[in-house]
């Protein structure tokens, strides 16, 4: 059995540490906010090379603080690909804005180029999200936001770690937003989140935000807003600082991976792969490995008939969901067929060649059959 | 003698064992979010609770507010919850959209149904009484008639109450919804943030499983627009161990302020013992005039209290700048309320030596 995802070995390994770490905290009672959630945050900062870090309880937690910052009101637009996790959109939606949506391109990242004509006078923001790993390019992202002068929060839940010349995903906007759920990259035990940002005011109201408004002062504390409660647990930062000690190596070893999939499966004409192509030397940290194929079907019956787990949408794109959207309809080409060719191939770290290859070997043996 | 006001650690070393055990069996299945711990933790608390549903969630917080967003509450409809509380239940109100209405508490520290009746509009859509202290609401069944007749939404916050009955019901189990914090200090705590909602109400049931992880019916495929609001499976397993001890731990908290009521000074303002009732006494109150004396001369002595709760909500900033009102009670409690140390390790001699020393004080000042 080839398992999609091999977290129960990550976690193995560094069991006993956790155990060990886990421990501390319950004896000496730190469980809400204390010393491991600051120390976290200071080891994302020096990670990310970046100034602030806010330890939250999720990915979608930072999205949804991270965009009611921007002070929208009813009728603001936010752009966005259609490409994502539900939460991106929901995030949105929740805070009162309305998500404009601009189609994928040939990396499944949104398609720089057809931003511009979809910005209006309310456009407030653009929220690019750095699927499976691969930054979207900020350059062009960046310019167009200076151009009409728009804030750029980051949905980068599945990009920690990845570069663009050395500069890392999350810390290109005016907010990044991470998550550490368990098929995250950089993981904890359970839900967790986090943003960075350069902006002291945004990481101070965010800061009082996650715990009911309160602001913390030696023994005094002040409400000084309503709230939420949106606290990264204690015990979980203390599993991620254990995690971020190794993080390189797991990355190191997602590209790997990755490498050895398109050595192997580069040839096959039916089959489009992750990221081939990377004309701009991208650092990608391949938090998922995806394959396009008309030949889906018969790829996964082999695949799973060989007791390798893969995974696949098994919906169609967000955007024709018409109890979701009752707008007239939005067509995302690209998006669309994504969802209706893709398949997810196992790319954790403890995968090893010969499983890689042995997978490959059916895929190009399924769609030659 | 040092008295902390909380120690979990003395729990914890009592459950050493098994919580590690948890732990390794949890983290070796790498099954960490919406994993079989969580449900299995979600069956055994509906039990406990004898209702038939309960969504374990990341807060007391968060559960609030996916249940008023289930409820589909505007910005022009009201909801009745006492002032003197802590804050987030107010906050959750806002964090949801709709209005918090705040009311006067009684000699119970509870909503009254005179309180609370006073305070019905006709924009009036829930009322949330709070078992403060994990003291059951004593009121609880009169409001729950009273909302049936208004056709109004009863929601009980039970985030102190877990275990609390009264009239043989357990809180939380009354209204249409009933609310617990899993918060480390709570009377069932766990190692972060967690928290049940509770409920009879199938439709209610359904639209908090999907609102709670993104409105997702499967891995895939979203009905609604939901959030991520879920309880970890390490966590459900902790809470889950623990439950095994929560009736015996809270008979001792119970034991615990039967003798402070029985031996504490004569003029002190003590809680009522509801005999239809058993509170949980998640919290142990006193009321003093000199309470900010006594609170010192007690941490002098090396005994840690607490208050619960200083300000009123109705006089933190976030609420003062929106609306103005007073409230008698609350006001006036907040300033002579004061918590004594009550946790299910609290030893005897520590117990006694409270008492000595609140009982030495009180005597040496009577005069004044
Ligand atoms: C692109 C994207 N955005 C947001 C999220 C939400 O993160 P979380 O699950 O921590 O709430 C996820 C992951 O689930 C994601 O992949
Ligand atoms: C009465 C009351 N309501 C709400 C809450 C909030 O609970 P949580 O911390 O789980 O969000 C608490 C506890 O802190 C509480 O005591």
């Amino acid at each position: 059995m080839i398992r999609y995802s091999n977290l129960y070995l990550e976690n193995k390994i560094i069991l006993n540490k956790i155990l060990n770490q886990v421990k501390k905290s319950i004896k000496t009672s730190k469980f809400i906010l204390k010393d491991d959630v600051s120390i976290f945050e200071k080891n994302i900062c020096k990670y990310l090379k970046i100034k602030y870090c806010v330890g939250l309880n999720s990915g979608t937690d930072a999205l949804l603080m991270s965009l009611s910052q921007l002070n929208l009101k009813k009728g603001s637009e936010i752009i966005t690909t259609p490409l994502t996790y539900v939460a991106t959109i929901s995030a949105i939606l929740h805070v009162g804005a309305k998500p404009v949506f601009v189609d994928v391109g040939e990396d499944f990242n949104i398609d720089v180029s057809q931003i511009e004509k979809k910005i209006t006078k309310n456009t407030k923001c653009i929220l690019p999200v750095h699927l499976f790993g691969r930054c979207c390019d900020m350059n062009k992202i960046d310019q167009l936001a200076k151009k009409y002068n728009l804030s750029v929060i980051e949905d980068s839940a599945q990009s920690f770690g990845s570069k663009i010349k050395g500069k890392f995903s999350g810390t290109f906007g005016d907010i990044g937003c991470f998550s550490l759920h368990p098929m995250k990259t950089l993981n904890v035990l359970g839900d967790g989140g986090f943003i960075v940002t350069n902006n002291k005011k945004y990481a101070n109201k965010i800061r009082t935000l996650r715990d009911h408004g309160r602001l913390k002062k030696k023994d005094k504390s002040l409400y000084l807003h309503y709230g939420f409660n949106s606290r990264l647990d204690n015990i979980q930062a203390a599993i991620a600082n254990i995690k971020l000690k190794n993080i390189n190596y797991l990355i190191k070893r997602r590209i790997e991976n990755a490498a050895l999939y398109k050595k192997f499966l580069s040839k096959e004409k039916k089959i489009k792969i992750s990221f081939l192509n990377n004309k701009f030397k991208y650092y990608d940290s391949y938090n998922s490995f995806v394959i396009l194929s008309k030949n889906k079907k018969k790829i996964i019956h082999k695949l799973k008939n060989n007791n390798v787990e893969v995974l696949q949408n098994l919906t169609q794109c967000i955007t024709l969901e018409k109890h979701l959207f009752s707008d007239k309809k939005i067509r995302m080409k690209n998006a669309e067929n994504f969802y209706k060719n893709s398949i997810y191939l196992p790319i954790n770290p403890f995968l090893k060649k010969k499983e890689i290859k042995f997978i490959c070997n059916l895929i190009i043996s399924s769609i030659n059959e | 003698m040092k008295i902390n006001f909380v120690n979990l650690k003395r729990e914890f070393n009592l459950l050493e064992q098994k919580l590690i055990k948890d732990f390794l069996e949890v983290g070796n299945t790498g099954q960490y979010v919406n994993g079989k711990n969580l449900y299995e933790f979600e069956r055994k608390i509906a039990k406990f609770l004898g209702v038939k549903y309960c969504i374990g969630v990341s807060s007391w917080t968060d559960g609030a507010i996916l249940i008023f967003k289930a409820f589909s509450l505007k910005k022009s409809d009201e909801v009745i919850t006492p002032s003197n509380s802590f804050l987030a239940s107010c906050g959750a109100i806002v964090a949801a959209g709709a209005t918090p209405v705040l009311a006067d508490v009684d000699e119970t520290y509870n909503l009254s149904y005179e309180n609370a009746i006073n305070l019905i509009s006709n924009k009036t859509k829930v009322i949330m009484p709070v078992h403060l202290y994990g003291t059951p609401c004593e009121d609880i069944f009169k409001l729950k008639s009273l909302c049936r007749k208004r056709k109004i939404i009863l929601i009980e916050d039970a985030a102190q109450s877990i275990g609390a009955r009264i009239k043989r019901k357990m809180t939380g189990a009354i209204g249409d919804v009933g609310i617990f914090s899993l918060h480390p200090l709570k009377n069932l705590g766990i190692y972060g943030d967690g928290g049940i909602v509770s409920t009879n109400n199938k439709n209610v049931y359904e639209k908090l499983l999907l609102l709670r992880n993104h409105g997702l019916k499967n891995r895939d495929t979203a009905t609604c627009w939901g959030y991520n609001a879920r309880l970890s499976d390490l966590n459900a397993k902790f809470a889950s161990t623990k439950l095994n001890y929560l009736n015996n731990w809270n008979k001792k908290h119970r034991n615990i302020a039967k003798y402070y009521n029985d031996n504490l000074d004569q003029s002190i303002i003590k809680p009522k013992i509801n005999p239809n009732s058993e509170s949980v006494f998640h919290n142990y109150i006193i009321r003093v005039k000199k309470r900010d004396r006594l609170k010192k001369y007690l941490f002098k002595n090396g005994i840690e209290t607490s208050i619960h709760y200083p300000i009123p909500i109705h006089k933190q900033k976030p609420f003062i700048n929106m609306n103005k009102i007073k409230l008698k009670n609350v006001e006036k409690f907040s300033k002579e309320i004061l918590s004594l140390p009550i946790y299910h390790t609290l030893k005897k001699k520590e117990i006694n030596y409270v008492v000595r020393k609140i009982n030495l004080f009180m005597k040496k000042n009577r005069n004044d």
